[in-house]
This record gives structure tokens, sequence and C-alpha cells, in this order.
């Protein structure tokens, strides 16, 4: 029996887990994967030139690690949240890997909220649907929604929620209000 | 962005038909499975590992990645490769609007 006897029913989709190191996009995705995160790498290649015409650099690779989680729903169709383990610095590396995502979520601790705002520039500059998670650490969360919103200067109707990263029904809530956002946004 | 940026997310096919190199960038996300024709005694190492892996279900290029502790990228190019004379079949990634709402209902009930 061959695996491809079925999959012409099989579909995939991913959605991309942002946040600053230690805002707990690990839990998050680890709270809701079906199975234990497994770790890949991708490696990015470029050209570069310098700017005198005299030096270029060529073949200068880079990095990213990511983790990974995988939710699957009824069989054939697949969902896989991933993110990167460390610091995270977009540009052109990132594109080709959140390129393809359905939508992307951006965790966020609200006692470092400026260090969610790379993240939000980027979702919105290639108006990939996102929402910001604010995740309780224990002690409550230091600003109200309304604050927060202003703070970030995002779009009037960009998703704010919180959640608890350990909670599987808080991260489930998370993902079903983001995703019924694409349901409503014409694409 | 431009204004003809091309829809976010892209389906796919790879066919036997269709080799080119680009296809090595295939998303971590796409899914892999043997083929009935795939002769799993002629291939070896990575492409060995890679058919076993997809032969009694699909899997993912970052699950592959994973086990073969190789980079993604390295993935894709086996992969199309392996496709490209039919010993795997790669699935399009999903972009429908019911796509989106079967994740909404099988999230519910998790």
């Amino acid at each position: 029996m061959s695996g491809a006897s079925t999959l012409n029913r099989h579909r995939s989709a991913k959605i991309v887990v942002s946040g600053a190191f230690g805002v707990g996009k690990t839990t998050f995705v680890e709270t809701i994967s079906e199975i234990t995160p497994l770790s890949t790498e991708a490696e990015m290649t470029t050209s570069s030139f310098g700017t005198d015409d005299r030096t270029f650099l060529m073949g200068k690779t880079t990095t990213v690690a990511l983790d990974f989680g995988r939710i699957t729903i009824d069989e054939p169709l697949r969902l896989y949240l991933f993110g990167t383990p460390g610091q995270e610095r977009f540009g052109f590396m990132w594109d080709d890997l959140v390129k393809g995502s359905l939508a992307a979520v951006v965790v966020v601790d609200t006692r470092r909220l400026e260090d969610c705002y790379p993240a939000v520039d980027y979702y919105e500059q290639l108006s990939i649907p996102f929402v910001v998670a604010l995740n309780q650490f224990d002690g409550g969360l230091v600003h109200s929604l309304e604050d927060v919103r202003s703070a970030l200067n995002v779009v009037a109707n960009t998703l704010i929620l919180r959640f608890d990263a350990r909670d599987k029904a808080s991260v489930k809530a998370v993902l079903l209000s983001l995703l019924k956002t694409l349901v409503l946004v014409p694409h | 962005m431009s204004d003809n940026e091309p829809p976010r997310v892209r389906p796919y096919v790879i066919t036997g038909t269709n080799p080119g190199r680009e296809l090595a960038t295939l998303p971590l996300e796409a899914l892999v499975a043997t083929t009935a024709s795939a002769d799993l005694r002629q291939l070896v190492f990575e492409r060995r590992t890679i058919a076993d892996l997809c032969r009694s279900g699909p899997r993912s290029i970052g699950e592959l990645a994973s086990s073969l502790n190789v980079p993604l990228g390295v993935v894709g190019l086996l992969v199309a490769d392996m496709a490209a004379i039919g010993d795997v079949e790669v699935c399009e990634t999903g972009t429908d609007t019911d796509l989106v709402e079967r994740l909404i209902r099988g999230i519910a009930a998790l």
C-alpha cells in the first residue's frame, strides 16, 4: 500500500507563531500540538554586493532554527504551527518562511510591549492576518486592552486578545478567533 | 508590497513533467507520500529514509527534515528529485475558504 493512494484528499496549512524571546510562543505551540514540537532549520543563501563594486559576498549562508507542532483535523487536513525559538529578525529570510502561512499569532508579554512592534509592522505590511495575543503571566496584565491598542497603533479592527499559553482552551480560543477573521476577509 | 502580488498561499502540484529546481523551496507543511511504483530497494541513504517514512502515510517536509536532521531546503531538493521520477507525490497546500472552515470546526472540537 502506498501513502500516495490517499494523498489526493490531503491538505495542509501553517500558521506562524511569533514573539520575542521568552514571551511564551514555544509554550503556545506545545500546549496545542498533538506531538511534542519538532525542530528543524532553514538555510538561506544570499549574494550581496559591497557598495563600492569591488567587494562582494557570494553564497553567504544563514540558518534559522524553527520549532513546529501539528494538529491533525479529520486526518486528511493538517495544521502546522511554527515559530523561531530564538530572537526574531524580520526581512527577506523570514519572507520565505512566512510566505504561504494562513495567518500569524504575535505572542506578547505586556511588560515588554514594544518587543512586538517589528512583528506587527511586518505582518501589516505583508497583509498577513494576525492576532496580538497577550500572554497572561502570573500577576495578570499590566495594561488594559485599550491601552495596548493605543500603544500598538494597529489598524482599527486588529484582533487583540488576552490568553494563557499554558491553557489549552485559551490557546484554542486564540486560534479560533484568528481563523474566523479569515472567513470574513475576501481573498 | 505591490498590488499584483500573487495570492498569499500558492497552490502547487509537482508532476514528473515539471522537475524544475524552483520546487526545492517546498514549504514545511507540504505533504509527501511514497507512490506504489517506487522501488525502495533501489533507493539509498536519505531517499530511502524518505520513501520509508512516507510509505504508510504522508509526512510533511518539516517532519522529514526533523527526522533526517537536515535543513528544510535539502529535504525539498531530495523530494523534488524523487517526485520528478515518480517515487513520491507532493500534495497541494490548501488555501480555500472550505479549508479554513474545516480548521475552525476541527480546532473547536479539540
